[in-house]
């Protein structure tokens, strides 16, 4: 979720109603936003990533102020016609980065607010809905410096530009590790021989996609007139995101010009495409599939109010609301969408909590059944129930067991590389909990019920198993095997011991545990090498079994 | 082992042995058998003397045999044996076990000479003797301080689930299971979460190895292609191109929803309504701090049917938290791909005297019901997560000190009592 920090100033102003701290503080919320804090001059917000509209001041005034019923309904944004044109060379058909949304934007006044506030809504924009510059990358232009009609083509890793922050040409090439931005965006470039770019009229590299401009292409405080570029992979978030920029600094006061751009392949809107979009989308409403959903009795025309409070046009007729939908919002797949921002507009303080008369039966599942009553007779026993994590690693897993075991189911991108193995044991979580709790008093008695997991002809396959240790001064095989005869007689099972071998306890004191002639599990007295590896000084016994076998006996026909 | 004389035993060595004492009567000229029975010593005195082969019955007269006479020449051992009982002496073992079995030795009981002025300890002997009749309890001082146990118990994340089971399945929810590794199809595809969320990069998400699964049914998976790809009937769908690959990568579940998924892709045509509910463990791979574990419990539930509503879905998160302890709750519209009327939960902390946000609820959007239902029916779901409430409720500062497993505090932690 991003988080933005907005002018508190701009935001009252432009909602256009005096707030107090307090009653911004009840209500911002209730539109949906999580509200960080709210300070002297500034409103700290985390957003929803469905409204990135809101990532500003205009954007979140105007839908703030809708919905304090101050400003309702659509607002309109006049789009003024030009002759700002933008070819699109037939080398980009062979690309991704297929899709540009291009606009013109005169008398913006880039004071300190303004500046703070379209860069970060920039950014914001192509962390969020650009995907951190994957899908959609975008940059503003000092209008005065670029000469029209602009080319939007490719250029080879040879050809020469200063980019942003630079005094000196370096090669496209160089970018990726010459300039603060190629570096962090290298990834997306790697192995690229031609890059994206736009080309003014005299030729000139205005940027390189999606790493950076050119450095005279700069808004500067003496800037009032603007052109937007918006570059991208996705035709819809392109326009989402050109939309969005024009429509919130439009509410800057600021005049919108249209641009020509001429593809040389067929898009959602043709060859020829004037940007920006603002054309709202239609939806029909039906008000009985509202009030069925939200379980309120609306008439047509009181969801229209609702609806005029979320910024949207609505009108009405009989049972439906036709609705227009603003070009800026981009969460609006399905008339299903509207609903909740009625319930928001009524306010979710308002509904009747009501519990409704489905009647159903309830029951656990046999693993829970098994895993409790085990747990009781654990307890009983004088054992302490541990919840280990279930993310482990291979010194604690193989190492410190003295084992070898390569059937793992791994992580492969764990932040944490301690934990990137999905325990296949629970015998080595406990041994770690006990190496863990030295300080503490002993006997130390432990169980654990729990998921385990090996890989099995390439699948990851989940078991649930049992585990138990007892750790004091004493701690041998036959009270061990006490616990276990006792556990499994008092859940009516029959258990057996067998003579084995395996690394992890002492040879000649471990044995398998066998249920209806099946081996399911192990227990012996644990090997001092492996006490020595988890710095145990306390001789410890161990047990560990399969439990699914027993699951499966409780479930219901 | 040290012994004391019985009565008998004292009364042996002063008197001699029933069979001494009956073979001297013969000697002395006694021999018929019908005098002799009036004896008061005779059943036992003849009992031992036949045993020993001391004497032998001669048409109703007793007489002495050789070994009988030979016994009346020495000392007996029998009260040699008594004599040195007397005088705490060790004895053989032979002498040992007669003298038992005969009940003329016993075992010395420590008791019973009991000195002290007070009763401290209240023993079997005490109450047998009836000496606490007469002799006053020593007073304790009841505030001294008590040695600590060490109880088995369960551990306080399970009691707290224990807890939210049986409260789901009273209020008639069925319980889900399944796998922590999920293919991303059900963590995410059926839930139309676009391919491309942030949710799924890497840094959110631990992605496997074994890498990945077979999808389910084909036709299942086309319906859940269309709905990202061109929605569903009425949607716009998220556009773009679905990968099949994408969805085969298997990852630890991000939530328990993904269980709902299932469950709901199963539910016969007759088996509406239904009512679901999980508690299970999630993941998400991030550095550990205070508020969040890469792993965390969740608590799932889901309504199925024609006419539950979003009021609905209010009222079952309200009767829930405040059956959790917490009789204060607030809705807040959010945002998750896979609800509408999206809710963030937050409940009243008393303690902390503020709001905790707690996690998501919503109704699921037509774009994932329809492809895995079917059709479209409203479906009430919600997924908070569980630790936190388990977190306050035991007054753990770090979402870490649940898993830790500090040893000290699991025996002294307080139950959950609810």
């Amino acid at each position: 979720m991003p988080s933005v920090s907005l002018d508190k100033k701009t935001v009252l102003k432009m909602i256009g109603k005096k707030l107090g701290d307090s009653e911004l503080a009840e209500r911002l919320p209730m539109h949906g936003l999580f509200l960080e804090g709210i300070t002297e001059d500034k409103i700290n917000v985390e957003i929803f990533v469905n409204r990135p509209d809101m990532l500003s001041e205009e954007g979140f005034a105007r839908a703030i102020s809708g919905f304090l019923g101050v400003k309702t309904g659509l607002e309109k944004f006049a789009v003024k016609k030009s002759d700002y044109a933008v070819t699109v060379d037939s080398k980009i058909a062979k690309i991704d980065r297929k899709y540009i949304g291009i606009a013109v934007m005169k008398g913006l006044k880039f004071d300190n607010e303004f500046i703070i506030s379209s860069m970060q809504l920039q950014d914001k924009l192509a962390m969020t809905h650009g995907r951190k510059r994957k899908k959609v990358a975008m940059g503003v232009y000092d209008l005065d410096k670029i000469k029209f009609p602009l080319t939007y083509t490719t250029v080879g890793g040879n050809e020469k530009f200063i980019p942003m922050g630079h005094d000196r040409e370096i090669k496209v090439s160089e970018l990726a590790e010459e300039h603060k931005r190629g570096k962090e965006y290298s990834h997306l470039i790697e192995g690229w021989k031609e890059f994206p770019a736009y080309k003014d009229a005299d030729g000139k590299i205005l940027c390189v996609i999606p790493i950076t401009q050119a450095d005279f292409t700069k808004v500067t405080e003496k800037t009032k007139d603007v052109m937007i570029e918006v570059t991208g992979t996705d035709w819809r978030a392109v326009h989402q995101i050109l939309n969005i920029l024009v429509t919130n600094w439009s509410d800057r006061g600021a005049e919108l010009y249209e641009a020509k751009i001429k593809y040389p392949f067929e898009t959602p809107e043709g060859k020829n495409v004037a940007c920006p979009i603002l054309k709202t989308a239609r939806m029909e409403l039906d008000v009985n599939y509202a009030n069925k959903l939200l379980g309120l009795g609306l008439t047509a025309a009181e969801a229209a109010k609702l609806l005029e409070r979320m910024r949207y046009g609505a009108a009405a007729k009989k049972d439906k609301i036709e609705v227009d939908v603003p070009a800026y919002r981009t969460d609006i797949l399905h008339p299903f969408d509207l609903l909740e921002d009625i319930a928001i507009a009524y306010g979710y303080e308002n509904f009747k909590h009501e519990i409704p008369r489905v009647s159903t039966i309830g029951e656990e599942t046999p693993r829970a059944l098994v895993f409790r009553k085990i747990a009781e007779v654990c307890s009983g026993l004088g054992l302490l129930e541990c919840c280990t994590l279930h993310l482990s690693n291979e010194r604690i897993l193989n190492d410190n067991m003295l084992l070898k075991n390569r059937n793992f189911v791994k992580t492969i991108n764990a932040v944490n590389i301690e934990y990137d193995i999905v325990r296949n044991s629970l015998l080595p979580m406990l041994l770690k909990t006990l190496s863990e709790n030295t300080h503490n008093e002993y006997p130390q008695k432990l169980f654990e019920l729990g998921e385990v997991y090996d890989e099995e002809k390439n699948e990851p396959v989940e078991k649930n198993n049992i585990s138990m240790v007892s750790c004091h001064s004493r701690a041998e095989f036959t009270e061990m095997k006490s616990l276990i005869e006792s556990l499994f007689s008092s859940i009516g099972e029959k258990v057996s011991f067998r003579e084995a071998n395996h690394n992890s306890f002492i040879s000649g004191r471990c044995a398998s545990v066998v249920v209806d002639g099946k081996q399911i599990g192990i227990m012996g007295e644990i090997h001092p090498q492996v006490l020595a590896n988890f710095r145990l000084e306390m001789p410890a016994a161990g047990f560990e079994c399969n439990i699914d076998w027993l699951v499966g006996k409780y479930k219901r026909q | 082992m040290p012994y004391n004389l019985t009565k008998e035993g004292k009364e042996y060595l002063e008197e001699k042995l029933p069979e001494t004492r009956l073979l001297e009567e013969i000697k002395n000229g006694n021999k018929s058998m019908k005098i002799l029975q009036q004896l008061s010593f005779f059943p036992i005195g003849f009992m031992w003397a036949k045993k020993n082969d001391w004497v032998v019955v001669v048409g109703g007269e007793l007489e002495i045999t050789k070994k009988g006479f030979l016994s009346l020449s020495g000392e007996s051992s029998l009260i040699k044996a008594l004599d040195d009982v007397r005088n705490q002496k060790t004895i053989n073992i032979e002498d040992e076990k007669i003298l038992l079995s005969r009940k003329l030795i016993e075992e010395v009981k420590e008791k019973f000479e009991f000195r002290e002025k007070e009763i401290s300890q209240l023993s079997p002997e005490i109450i047998k003797s009836g000496i606490w009749r007469s002799v006053p309890f020593r007073k304790y001082d009841t505030g001294a301080p008590a040695p600590k146990i060490s109880p088995g118990r369960r551990h306080p994340v399970m009691q707290a689930v224990e807890y939210a089971r049986k409260v789901w399945t009273e209020m008639g929810f069925k319980e889900m299971e399944g796998p922590l590794v999920q293919l991303s199809f059900w963590n995410f595809d059926a839930l139309f979460t676009a391919q491309d969320h942030p949710v799924r990069e890497m840094h959110d998400t631990f992605f496997m190895e074994p890498e990945k699964g077979k999808l389910p049914d084909e036709k299942l998976v086309q319906k859940v292609r269309d709905a990202h790809e061109k929605g569903t009937e009425g949607s716009m769908g998220w556009g773009g191109v679905w990968d099949k690959e994408t969805a085969r990568k298997y990852v630890l579940r991000t939530h328990t929803t993904c269980l709902s998924l299932k469950t709901i892709s199963q539910i016969k045509k007759d088996g509406l309504p239904a009512k679901y509910f999980a508690v299970g463990r999630c993941f998400r791979n991030e550095a550990m701090d205070w508020k969040h574990s890469f792993e965390f419990n969740q608590t799932e539930g889901i309504v199925i049917d024609e006419n539950v509503n979003f009021r609905h879905l209010l009222g079952y998160l309200k009767e829930f938290y405040k059956r959790m302890g917490f009789g204060k709750a607030r809705f807040r519209p959010s945002y998750f791909p896979y609800t509408e009327m999206s809710i963030g939960i937050e409940v009243f902390h008393p303690i902390h005297n503020k709001w905790v946000e707690l996690g998501g609820a919503g109704i699921f959007r037509p774009e994932v019901v329809e492809p895995i239902l079917g059709k479209f029916v409203p479906i009430l779901a919600w997924g908070p997560g569980f630790d936190r409430l388990v977190m306050d409720y035991y007054k753990f500062e770090r979402i870490g000190d649940l898993y830790a497993n500090d040893i000290k505090k699991l025996r002294e932690i307080k139950q959950w009592m609810m």
